[in-house]
């Protein structure tokens, strides 16, 4: 065997080689993001974050930015309150979802299986802060994509073709590298908005008496808190 | 079973048929095989026997839906990778729209054309309820407040998900409205089940899996299917035709795929009762021949085969057979039983049921033709071949006793009065299912859009379209009313359109409010509050300008021309208005009927309706029938026997056969209906035979053979469960309460009626008549043998 055919042979080997790692690099930079997640997630029991949430849309001339907190309660209850009188409470749970400016006497829950896209985001949202068995909990169900650039991102899209895609595009998360901790949410919707939701200042698996400020005000309305 | 017989009277001295055959035996035997042979060969060849799949043939007339109006279901082929692609469903819709042209309409409004009508008119469309609070909305206050939530509720991560549109309504005006109809309040989502609205007017399911379509054709189903099969070329979508003529050939199709079942059923079934009581070849298949000639001939006649008229048809077959079996005569000449036997359906003549109405008659004409052929070409055929019909094995004395009768008599009364409280109720409309009709795209249509069973029309009636149109806009309000009793929706385009009358009052009204300047105040609301005024441009527009009312001459001649049409249609050489009406599941609650504002009624029509109208009245007709029927048996019994008494006992064995059956439904979860009618005559015919040949037995003191009344009931309960074996579901509820009631039937003629008898007149018959009616038994029972 002369030299060029065995440079040649050794190349053709390694075509079928690289042609097949590749997919592994990509499998292997979601096994690392779901993992990443997982570490943290595992442990949650209830979370208490401050969030902050932008809305860029057509409708205002300047991006809409509020602060308040985010509370999450296992297994499935999820309560983003603004803080103040001009922003809104949403409490999303798995029997349904409330939205509602506050200080105003917010309206019925609508139930689930009402609105095909607020039922997917209320799901997604309940899996990214919830205690699961296996890191594939965050995906399963959900075509992902994980974004180029550094970060450690995945976004979430709707299933090809669903109605829910009329409504929502595509719903992002962004994880803290070291802890593991959702950091950033960003939600993309068919009309054009972004929201983006900040998270800092993770209080993890809090006492209840800890817990009580930012449950006094929804407890009214949440299902499984109600006496 | 020998029975010393007097010498026969000489035969001349009357019509006897059996003289005729005896005369003439080999003509009438050959007469009678070739027309067997044409009528079987005409069956065999397929023009003998026409099966319609009618289902709504108990539906007036005036009730049944369209059958140019059917819906085609385009579905996803599932692909267990991915979830629905609506995206590829909504473009084979759209390529199916393309190839139908003017045959397809819209089901929905189109979303872009409502939205523009709405947008263009919200606040002349605003009902009379919210014109109030609309004034209380537009003070500065109220839109500060409204905007300022805006405002609040952007920052929620649901805010872009819900139905609300900011853009076209930053007020939430429309929600003023939402509470009457879908199409108002709720834009693109047109049915509870969730399906919306897509942009070409078709509904598009919650999943994304299936789209369904309205047509207006004349086009059969196969056609259709074709065509829309070549425009989806190799689309994976799959089609399927929702609607009558659909269903109607799926019916008849299922109906023919058991043909062959059920008659090996039934003539196996009557072959082995006939064997077991008569133990001889010759006159089972004599027999089995005269039923099949005469059915084969009941078909050559009768119209077109639907499933009801097909259930009654396979009754024919076994109490056909009554006639066969020569057993104890009710009177001399043996007619009796056969004119109670023929006229059983007759009292449905008189029924609100076009398809009970027409085999009333022709129910008649079958047993007639039975009877012919049993009375004439048997005779025939046993003086050629030898082998008279008998019975093997002798009878008894009967002994009636009154004690037994009355308290089997009472109890099945008492019995049938509870169970016709409590018995379940199967309206017609609701047939549909137990015919095996509802296949996988109609429960899909019923699952994913809407119940078409629940569907009524209310027309609205005009010289031209846009005068309908107006008609209909001004019977909303008294239409509306039936929401929530009675009905869950009101589909109808007369909704988005203004009385011409109303639109100069509604304008003075809306002038008032100056919302020109509302909508100026409006605009410096948003901008100080960080909103782009363009984004709302739209709405603050259309509301500032009061000039284009929503009128329904607009409504025809604009963009949701189109969509108006699928209600239009042309009545009489007047143009109506077609609104739909979707009733809720509650089939006890009987639709009142709306008058519009002239004071006149707005007549309600659909199968849904006229079923909940039949289940108020159904009792009541159920009653009258029986009776009716009772009435003419029994008169048919004293013609017969000339005795009250027997022909009262023989009636109220037969109410009591009917009652027992009544009661014996519920244990077997049978609903009681309008499909169950004819198998109560029918059992009340054969306990009135029975009882009037028992009490003859009786009163002319000859032993009554049990195994001949037991055979005569046994062949009418094979011909009941051959329905039921042939699994179609409403086949299984008919046959089931037939052969329950033919053994009750037998049961009751033997030990009530003759008890009841000696109860009305401890002596049953007059002693002369007796003697009379003795020889003549006997002389007939000669002409037989």
């Amino acid at each position: 065997m002369n030299r060029r055919t065995f440079l040649a042979a050794v190349g053709g080997a390694l075509v079928p080689a690289a042609a097949t790692a590749a997919p592994n690099r990509d499998e292997q930079r979601h096994n690392n993001r779901v993992e990443l997640w997982h570490n943290y997630a595992a442990k949650t029991e209830n979370l208490l974050v401050r969030l902050m949430t932008t809305r860029e849309t057509s409708l205002l001339d300047e991006p809409l930015t509020v602060t308040g907190s985010l509370l999450f309660l296992g297994p499935g209850t999820l309560v983003l309150r603004d803080d103040g009188l001009s922003g809104s409470t949403t409490i999303m749970t798995r029997e349904g979802t409330l939205s509602f400016a506050n200080g105003v006497k917010p309206p019925a829950m609508v139930p689930s299986g009402r609105v095909p896209a607020i039922d997917w985001l209320t799901d997604r949202m309940l899996r990214m802060f919830a205690s699961a068995d296996t890191p594939d909990a965050l995906t399963d169900g959900a075509r992902v994509n994980i974004p180029r650039g550094g970060g450690y991102r995945l976004e979430l899209l709707p299933p090809t073709g669903s109605t829910i895609r009329r409504k929502l595009r595509s719903l992002a998360v962004e994880l803290d590298p070291v802890a593991g901790a959702i950091t950033q949410i960003t939600i993309a919707e068919a009309q054009g908005d972004r929201i983006v939701l900040g998270l800092a200042d993770h209080r993890q698996n809090l006492a209840e008496d800890d817990l009580e400020p930012s449950l006094a005000p929804v407890r009214a309305y949440l299902p499984s808190l109600r006496e | 079973m020998s029975v010393s017989r007097p010498a026969p009277d000489p035969p001349a001295r009357r019509l006897s048929l059996g003289a005729l055959a005896r005369a003439r035996p080999k003509t009438i035997v050959a007469i009678w095989l070739l027309a067997a042979v044409i009528l079987g060969l005409r069956v065999w060849g397929g023009a003998g026997m026409r099966i319609s799949g009618e289902i709504y043939g108990l539906v007036p007339m005036e009730d049944r839906p369209a059958d140019d109006e059917p819906m085609a279901l385009l579905t996803l082929r599932p692909d267990d990778a991915a979830a629905p692609d609506s995206d590829k469903l909504i473009d084979a819709a759209a390529a199916v729209a393309e190839e139908l042209g003017e045959e397809r309409l819209p089901i929905a409004p189109p979303r872009a054309e409502l939205t523009g009508w709405l947008d263009a008119h919200a606040l002349y469309l605003l009902p009379a309820h919210a014109r109030a609070e609309l004034q209380t909305r537009l003070t500065d206050e109220a839109m500060t407040d409204q905007i300022e939530r805006l405002r609040a509720r952007l920052s929620s991560p649901l805010y872009g998900l819900t139905e609300e549109d900011p853009r076209r309504d930053p007020l939430g005006l429309r929600a003023l409205g939402a509470a009457a109809t879908d199409v108002y309040g709720d834009i693109g989502r047109t049915t509870t089940q969730g399906a919306e609205a897509t942009a070409a007017g078709d509904l598009l399911s919650r999943d994304g899996a299936s789209v369904l379509m309205q047509l207006s054709t004349d086009r059969g189903p196969d056609a259709l299917r074709t065509t829309m099969a070549a425009a989806l070329g190799d689309r994976p979508v799959d089609v399927a035709i929702v609607g009558p003529q659909a269903t109607a050939q799926s019916v008849a199709a299922r109906i023919r795929g058991v043909v062959l079942r059920l008659a090996s059923l039934i003539a196996a079934g009557l072959a082995l009762v006939l064997a077991v009581a008569l133990r001889a070849v010759r006159p089972i298949v004599s027999i089995l021949l005269a039923v099949v000639t005469g059915v084969l001939g009941l078909l050559w006649l009768a119209p077109d085969l639907d499933p009801y008229g097909a259930s009654l048809v396979v009754l024919l077959c076994g109490f056909g057979c009554e006639g066969a079996l020569h057993l104890q005569r009710i009177s001399a000449r043996g007619w009796p039983g056969a004119a109670v036997m023929g006229t059983a359906l007759l009292p449905l003549w008189l029924s609100p049921y076009p398809v009970w109405r027409q085999w009333s008659v022709w129910w008649l004409v079958g047993i007639a033709m039975i009877a012919l052929v049993l009375r004439l070409a048997m005779p025939a055929y046993n003086q050629l071949l030898g082998g008279p019909t008998a019975l093997a094995g002798g009878g008894f004395r009967l002994r009636p006793s009154r004690l037994i009768a009355v308290v089997l008599s009472v109890g099945a009364l008492s019995t049938g009065a509870w169970a016709a409280q409590r018995a379940a109720f199967r309206g017609f409309d609701r047939l549909t299912a137990d015919l095996g009709a509802l296949d996988d795209a109609g429960r899909k249509v019923r699952d994913a859009f809407f119940d078409p069973s629940r569907v009524v029309e209310a027309r609205s009636y005009g010289a031209d379209a846009a005068q309908a149109l107006e008609q209909a806009a001004s019977d909303m309000p008294a239409l509306e009313r039936l929401i929530p009793a009675v009905a869950t929706k009101i589909d109808s385009p007369g909704e988005l359109v203004l009385v011409e009358s109303e639109v100069a009052s509604r304008r003075a009204e809306l002038e008032q409010l100056k919302l020109r300047e509302r909508m100026g105040s409006l605009r410096l609301i948003l901008e100080s509050r960080g909103f782009r005024s363009d984004a709302f441009g739209e709405f603050l527009r259309s509301s500032s300008s009061l000039e284009v009312a929503p009128t329904a001459t607009r409504a025809v001649e604009g963009p949701l021309g189109h969509w108006v049409r699928r209600y239009v249609v042309d009545e009489d050489g007047r143009v109506a208005i077609r609104s739909r009406i979707h009733l809720g599941p509650d089939e006890t609650t009987i639709p009142p009927s709306p008058t519009d504002a002239a004071g006149e009624e707005i007549s309600l029509r659909g199968p849904a309706v006229a079923a909940r109208r039949d289940r108020a009245t159904f009792a009541d007709q159920l009653g009258v029938f029986v009776a009716a029927q009772l009435w003419l048996g029994a008169l048919f019994v004293w013609l017969g026997t000339r005795s009250l008494p027997v022909a009262l006992a023989a009636a109220v064995t037969a109410l009591s056969a009917q009652t027992a059956v009544l009661g014996v439904m519920i244990p077997m979860r049978i609903p009681l209906g309008p499909h169950l009618v004819p198998a109560l005559l029918l059992i009340g015919a054969s306990a009135l035979v029975a009882g009037a040949r028992a009490c003859q037995a009786v009163a002319l003191k000859r032993p009554i053979y049990a195994t001949g009344l037991m055979v005569t009931g046994l062949c009418q309960v094979v011909a009941g469960l051959a329905l039921v074996g042939t699994g179609i579901p409403l086949w299984g509820q008919i046959g089931l309460c037939v052969a329950i009631g033919a053994s009750m039937a037998s049961g009751a003629g033997m030990f009530v009626a003759p008890g009841l008898a000696r109860l009305f007149s401890l002596r049953i018959d007059h002693p002369e008549d007796q003697a009379k009616a003795a020889r003549d038994d006997d002389d007939d029972s000669e002409d037989d043998a």
